[in-house]
């Protein structure tokens, strides 16, 4: 059976499904402390068939679409539950799976003993389910529930300690955030829908919508669709969510808020390159977005003291760097394959490198008593020894350090932007979105290995909370301890008297949470150089994605862009400046992090309040909105259903005329009676 | 009559019966009222779901086929009688003909539904005239399900009125403290609007009869349309037929718009619903507005398609886009649970006219869908509501707060519902809505981008109720007794379980209750495209 | 039949209808009222039986023993009610009663006093018993 996809893939997502209905069912009864079990068994066994669905992939597999029921149809609408297997889909199934598998084991000892135990695993096995179905979909409507799948997951996940009321506020944040952009998405599917001859399956819409006489309407499809992403991966200036989303686990801000989830944005975005690189003037919107929500991101992540929201920041910019390499895919450049390809291996890379670094972060926050904030502790190299050299890893992938995965990826990108930047009427944009992202590959490597070295070197500082954990909490620390001992399982025989030094080891986390994070270290360290310089992905997505799929103009690219020397050169100096100053100022000389902030007083300020933009936001759109509500309230209650009572008065003017007839006099009322007949009785004489 | 045709008529007799038992059994014997009152909802459902089966067979067996030719319009299937009721002599009959047929099937059975748990929703919280009570709540029942099944104009009217009182009772006695306004205010509103739709109907049946070569009175409903499209297609005296339909369709609208409630007509349900009882509210939401959309969809779009096609898609497809998003915006504002979902209610009806008034299949499609979707979720909502209410006596979000913690299954319930609400995928309201938003689109694409306006507007303020009431810190209410407040109970749990397990199953599998109403759904639509190229190509001669 | 022609019957009909109605109207004592009502109703039945015979049809004589029992079970009702508005408000002033009127509009009172008629003693029995003491009487004629 295993010999066709076809036979298999719909087992991708069912599996995760099932192991999330079974946790829903039987978690809360029965399976308690074992509710991870079919989260893994199902996110194992997802991997494990989407590693073979890779592998048909490059047998030859590479068009595949299973159709399998009507989900339903009316009319002109017709959804089918259809799936579809290339090679796009494979590496996305490969990446979400085996980081989901090994974060959904890290999880089974982080969220150890927490009273919504089940209530984790279901919405993460569903989650895994949601965005394999999302990667497999093969038309825009299972996508766009897929889309909203994995956005009601992170509204589950980010709310998942809901007692906490900064976490009931970021989750509806993050829903309504991401939901903005899922209504650009669902525009964006309704115009293709109605360009593409009521239709809404790929293939078809790919070849119908490419119809030269739709240009204008597909020019907003295009820019509605990248709404969608731009809600979704949190690019400006829809960005604002995915901070406030680290109210939820470290896991989940690994696996959903670094991961996978936020690049389902990138995905939607390469799925619908067919249709994107027919209209420039989008791509450099998209472009632009992504290399201003880079630097933007970037700029926030400088002076961040929250060790997630660095990290969070990161993500953002990063993702900015993937739509930046989409947007510059310009078909007439001959760019369009190769650009597509260097995001997907960047998501790919960032993926590794961004998830070992939220679960390092994690397993920080594990040790410290659920402190974050970097200034509160120092100097954890040798308390946390493997969590260390994990994060090193993490953060030297991430900051650009040759040699490891995010170096190569990021290159491949730069080189895309930069080969962007000439012949084209918006070359002066991409040039300047290549300056930019030089700009923030430098401060990428500053504020990562600010974080590193805040929290590793320096002086050894441990925070109160990590001793003392479930006696009392610290004056800031606002979580709702209600969910007792969250994953604390491990610091139960901290002594009683808390000025007494534990010993070291005892804070590092325990071993189930220890090997994800060396296996992921491992990714970090390979995944690109196995991938980027032998051009096995390239190949891998060109052959077997690019050159089958319907509408992909020309992906027969020549890679004269490919490594560019200079560029690669220039980054590697950006990036290792970086890390010096970083080194510089949190390390050697303590002192001069204070007097850079001095320095640019102002600078730091708008980077620190995240450029106000929160504000500016809540003053711009969601104040004036709750006001029309309030206003609108007062209408109907005033205007609307006055009115009402306005028209029921008009029946009581009359009966008021009417009224002194009724005088309650028996012999007024026989009067009447009598001049009644009378009044008849002429009548019919007369007549 | 078969043992179907028997079991149609037992479906709506046996509330009667059920009531004058009730009733008669005096308030003092709240028990055997309650189990009573219970066990002939039960009774009810079981009896729809056997009608529903057999529904199922027959149409499997003539395949629907004879329905898409558009001479026939909406021939039930079980039909018991008809019998005369009134008769004119030789001038024709008012006749006792009730059926089943794509349109009202489901409808049925989610009355039937609903009435189980409205029914144990009031098992405690009731306790004054229980009797009088559970009488007039299925008295209610079985009204609601006459309009359903009514095929004669006079029968369907006189349900649609007959509703009206018990729910007059049940909010005028059992409501807030606002109660006998409300109660005046809901009745005295949609009576004026319906004695309005009254004369637009009788209007159709005396022009049939006059246009008619016997001058015979018809009332059953699917001659009533075919004369009328007789008529209409004859293409004789076009300016006599275009000004009759105007003013039919105004009649039409006055009493349906009020009902759905289209805006601006809506303000009574807002007030009704606050200061109705829980049961009452659940019912009044999840069925009786749906009595609106269903008169739109039965009577409105085949007797008078020419107007819906000219006024009706301007004049109504506004007004379902202003009050999407005007339902929403109020819902956001509101600082009362109960008010804030009627409101919400406001905006999903608007939903569902949106898309019957694109007028093609995919929209009429959403639109049926929308209605048992927002009658499941709806009615769920306010049986959550009523719960809440009967633990903590108050209704203000305010006053709320991390209710999650205390009470876990009911806020899973809460969230859930609200999910479905909000139309997420998997759960019911994402099938409907995205037809409603397809179909508009084809047609008109600038409302159905207004539309969606709602999309974002209803999660905010659904959403705004849950973190503001659910999550957060714990804030209980003061509530009298020492104990901890319970959690759900075994029978909330039987109440709200089937609609939620509906909710869940008609979001993955809804093309069974798709296939049920598509062949009447063809064929309005053909009528309405046939009438559409007619009235381009005269409006083309016209010119 | 008799040489009476059948406009005599009419008019004494005409006659007694006019009466009753000018006393129902004028009259506010409710027992007048009553009998001026009743005076109506053989008015209207006199017009019946002459009509009956004038056209050698029973109908009307039928429809008239119809109006003497309904005459006969209104007055047995009438004279009923009449006495219990007469002991709530001790008059038989049909005017006393404007309780139905709008609750706006003011009751109308005659410009004269027209006050509830002070009930007569009510005549007393002599108690049972031993005979009391009688003063003596002395005549003076």
């Amino acid at each position: 059976m295993f010999d066709d996809p076809q036979s298999y893939l719909w087992l991708i997502p069912f599996l995760p499904l099932l192991g999330s209905a079974i946790i829903a069912v039987f978690g809360k009864k029965f399976l308690r402390g074992w509710s991870h079990v079919p989260c893994i068994v199902g996110a194992v066994a997802a991997c494990g068939l989407s590693v073979l669905a890779m592998t048909a992939v490059q047998s030859g597999h590479d068009n595949v679409v299973w159709r399998s029921l009507t989900w339903f149809q009316a009319g002109d609408v017709d959804v089918k539950l259809s799936l579809r297997l290339d090679a796009l889909t494979a590496v996305m199934l490969v990446t979400v799976t085996f980081i989901g598998s090994w974060i959904a084991i890290y999880a089974s000892s982080y969220m150890h003993g927490d009273p919504g135990y089940h209530r984790f695993f279901a919405a993460v096995s569903l989650f895994l389910a949601s965005m394999t179905g999302l990667v497999l979909a093969n038309n825009f409507i299972v996508l766009y529930a897929c889309w909203e799948g994995v956005g009601l997951c992170s509204y589950l996940l980010v709310g998942f300690w809901f007692a906490k009321p900064s976490a009931a506020a970021a989750a509806r944040k993050a829903f309504l955030v991401t939901r903005l952009g899922d209504i650009g998405l669902f525009l964006g599917i309704l115009i293709l829908w109605s360009i593409s001859g009521y239709s809404l399956e790929y293939d078809v819409v790919f070849r119908l919508a490419a119809a030269p006489e739709h240009r204008d309407l597909l020019a907003w499809a295009c820019v509605f669709l990248f709404l969608g992403a731009v809600g979704k991966s949190a690019q400006f200036p829809l960005h604002v969510w995915l901070p406030d989303a680290m109210e939820g686990p470290s896991p989940v801000s690994a696996l959903i808020h670094a991961a996978t989830m936020v690049t389902a944005g990138v995905y939607l975005v390469a799925r619908c390159t067919p249709l994107f690189q027919l209209v420039p003037d989008v791509q450099a919107y998209v472009a632009v977005t992504g290399a201003f929500t880079a630097l933007l991101a970037g700029t926030i992540a400088l002076t961040q003291t929250d060790l997630k929201r660095v990290l969070a920041y990161s993500t953002v910019s990063q993702l900015g760097y993937m739509f930046l390499a989409l947007g510059s895919g310009l078909m007439y450049k001959n760019l369009a394959a190769y650009a597509v390809a260097a995001a997907i291996f960047h998501l790919v890379t960032h993926a590794f490198f961004k998830a070992l670094l939220f679960l390092g972060a994690g397993s920080v926050m594990h040790a410290m008593g659920d402190v974050i904030d970097m200034r509160r502790f120092s100097g954890l190299r040798k308390v946390l020894p493997t969590t260390h050299w994990t994060f090193l890893i993490g953060s030297a992938a991430l900051a650009g350090f040759p040699l490891l995965s995010g170096f190569w990826s990021k290159d491949e990108i730069l080189a895309v932007v930069h080969g962007a930047s000439s012949d084209n009427p918006h070359a002066a944009i991409y040039f300047f979105c290549f300056l930019a992202a030089m700009v923030t590959a430098g401060m990428t490597a500053f504020y990562t290995f600010r974080a590193y070295f805040m929290t590793f070197w320096g002086p050894e500082k441990i925070p109160q909370e990590a001793y003392s954990h479930h006696h009392g909490h610290a004056d800031h620390d606002d979580h709702a301890h209600d969910h007792h001992g969250h994953g604390h399982g491990n610091h139960h025989a901290a002594p009683t008297h808390a000025s007494a030094e534990p010993a070291k080891s005892h804070f590092e986390s325990g071993e189930v949470m220890l090997w994800p994070l060396r296996v992921l270290a491992v990714g970090a360290l390979l995944v690109g150089i196995v991938l980027g310089p032998t051009h096995l992905f390239f190949d891998f997505l060109q052959n077997h994605w690019m050159k089958t799929s319907v509408g992909f103009v020309d992906p027969k690219v020549t890679l004269e862009v490919h490594h560019n020397i200079p560029i690669m050169v220039g980054s590697v100096l950006f990036g290792l400046a970086g890390i010096g100053l970083a080194y510089l100022a949190y390390v050697k000389r303590p002192s001069l992090a204070a007097e850079l902030k001095n320095s640019a007083k102002f600078l730091y300020h708008w980077s620190l309040n995240k450029f106000y933009l929160d504000e500016l936001f809540y003053a711009l759109f969601v104040q004036p909105l709750a006001g029309l509500a309030q206003m609108l309230r007062m209408v109907d209650h005033y205007l609307v259903d006055g009115l009402v009572d306005a028209v029921a008065q008009i029946p009581v003017v009359f009966a008021r005329a009417a009224r002194p007839i009724q005088n309650g006099l028996v012999q007024f009322y026989a009067v009447l009676m009598a001049l009644g007949l009378a009044g008849l009785l002429i009548a019919i004489l007369l007549r | 009559m078969n043992t179907y045709e028997t079991l149609l008529i037992a479906l709506l007799a046996l509330p009667f019966a059920g009531a004058l038992v009730i009733a008669a059994l005096g308030p003092k014997r709240g028990k055997e009222i309650r189990w009573l009152a219970l066990g002939v909802t039960l009774a009810g459902f079981a009896i729809a779901c056997l009608l529903a089966c057999e529904f199922l067979r027959l149409r499997g067996e003539n395949a629907g086929g004879a329905l898409v030719t558009s001479e026939h319009f909406f021939q039930p299937l079980i039909v018991p009688g008809p019998w005369e009721l009134i008769s004119f002599g030789a001038y024709g009959a008012v006749h006792f003909y009730v059926g089943l047929d794509g349109l009202n099937l489901w409808l049925v059975v989610l009355t039937a539904l609903l009435m189980i748990p409205a029914v144990l929703v009031s098992w405690k919280s009731i306790d004054d005239r229980v009797n009088e009570f559970y009488a007039w709540l299925l008295i209610l029942g079985a009204g609601m399900t006459g309009v359903f099944l009514a095929f004669d104009l006079i029968l369907f009217y006189i349900f649609f009125e007959l509703t009206l009182v018990p729910l007059f009772f049940l909010i005028g006695i059992w409501g807030g403290p606002e109660r006998r306004h409300a109660a005046r205010k809901f009745f005295v509103y949609t009576l004026t609007g319906s004695i309005i739709t009254f004369l637009g109907l009788l209007a159709v049946v005396v022009v049939v009869a006059d246009k008619s070569a016997d001058h015979k009175f018809t009332f059953a409903i699917p001659e009533l349309i075919a004369q009328v499209t007789g008529h209409l297609r004859a293409g004789t005296d076009p300016a006599f037929w275009h000004t009759f339909q105007t003013w039919v369709f105004l009649a039409l609208f006055a009493g349906f718009a009020i009902k759905v409630p289209l805006f601006p007509t809506h303000t009574w349900l807002p007030l009704a619903h606050v200061e109705a009882p829980t049961a009452g509210s659940v019912l009044l939401a999840g069925v009786l507005l749906k009595m609106g959309t269903y008169g739109f969809l039965r009577l409105a779009l085949p007797l008078v398609p020419d107007a819906c096609i000219e006024i009706g898609v301007p004049l109504i497809g506004t007004l379902a886009v202003v009050g999407i998003i005007y339902g929403a915006f109020c819902s956001l504002a509101q600082d009362d649970i109960k008010k804030l979902i009627a409101y919400s209610s406001v905006s999903h009806l608007g939903f569902c006219m949106l898309g019957m008034f694109a007028l093609n299949e995919a929209g009429l499609t959403g639109s049926m869908l929308q209605m048992i979707n927002h009658g499941l979720s709806t009615g769920a909502l306010f049986l959550l509501v009523g719960m809440l209410y009967e633990r903590y006596h108050t209704r203000k979000i305010a006053d709320y707060g991390g209710i999650g913690s205390k009470l876990g299954l009911l806020s899973f319930a809460m969230v859930f519902t609200c999910l479905s609400s909000v139309g997420l995928p998997g759960l019911n309201g994402f099938v409907g809505e995205v037809q409603v938003f397809f179909g508009m689109f084809a047609v008109n694409p600038a409302m159905a981008i207004a539309a969606t306006a709602g999309i974002i507007l209803g999660a905010w303020y659904l959403m705004s109720m849950l973190k503001n009431v659910f999550f957060g810190k714990l804030k209980e209410p003061h509530h009298d007794g020492h104990h901890a407040v319970p959690d759900l109970d075994a029978r909330e749990i039987v109440a709200l379980a089937p609609i939620l397990a509906l909710c869940l199953i008609l979001g993955i599998g809804p093309q069974p209750l798709i296939e049920t109403f598509k062949p009447e759904i063809q064929s309005i639509e053909k009528l309405m495209s046939e009438r559409k190229q007619a009235l381009h190509t005269s409006g083309v001669a016209g010119r | 039949m008799s040489s009476l022609a059948l406009e005599n019957y009419l008019i004494v009909g005409a006659l007694l209808f006019v009466l009753g109605m000018i006393g129902f109207l004028t009259r506010r004592n409710m027992i007048i009222m009553f009998l001026s009502a009743e005076l109506m109703l053989q008015g209207v039945s006199i017009n019946l039986l002459a009509f009956s015979r004038f056209r050698g049809h029973l109908g009307g004589q039928a429809l008239v023993m119809f109006i003497l029992t309904v005459a006969a079970c209104e007055a047995a009702i009438a004279l009923a009610m009449i006495l219990v508005l007469y002991r709530s408000r001790r008059t038989l002033d049909v005017s006393v009663w404007q309780d139905l009127r709008e609750p706006t509009v003011d009751p109308i009172l005659d410009p004269e006093p027209d006050l509830p008629i002070a009930p007569a003693p009510m005549p007393k029995l002599t108690p049972s018993g031993v005979e009391p003491k009688q003063p003596h009487e002395t005549s003076h004629v």
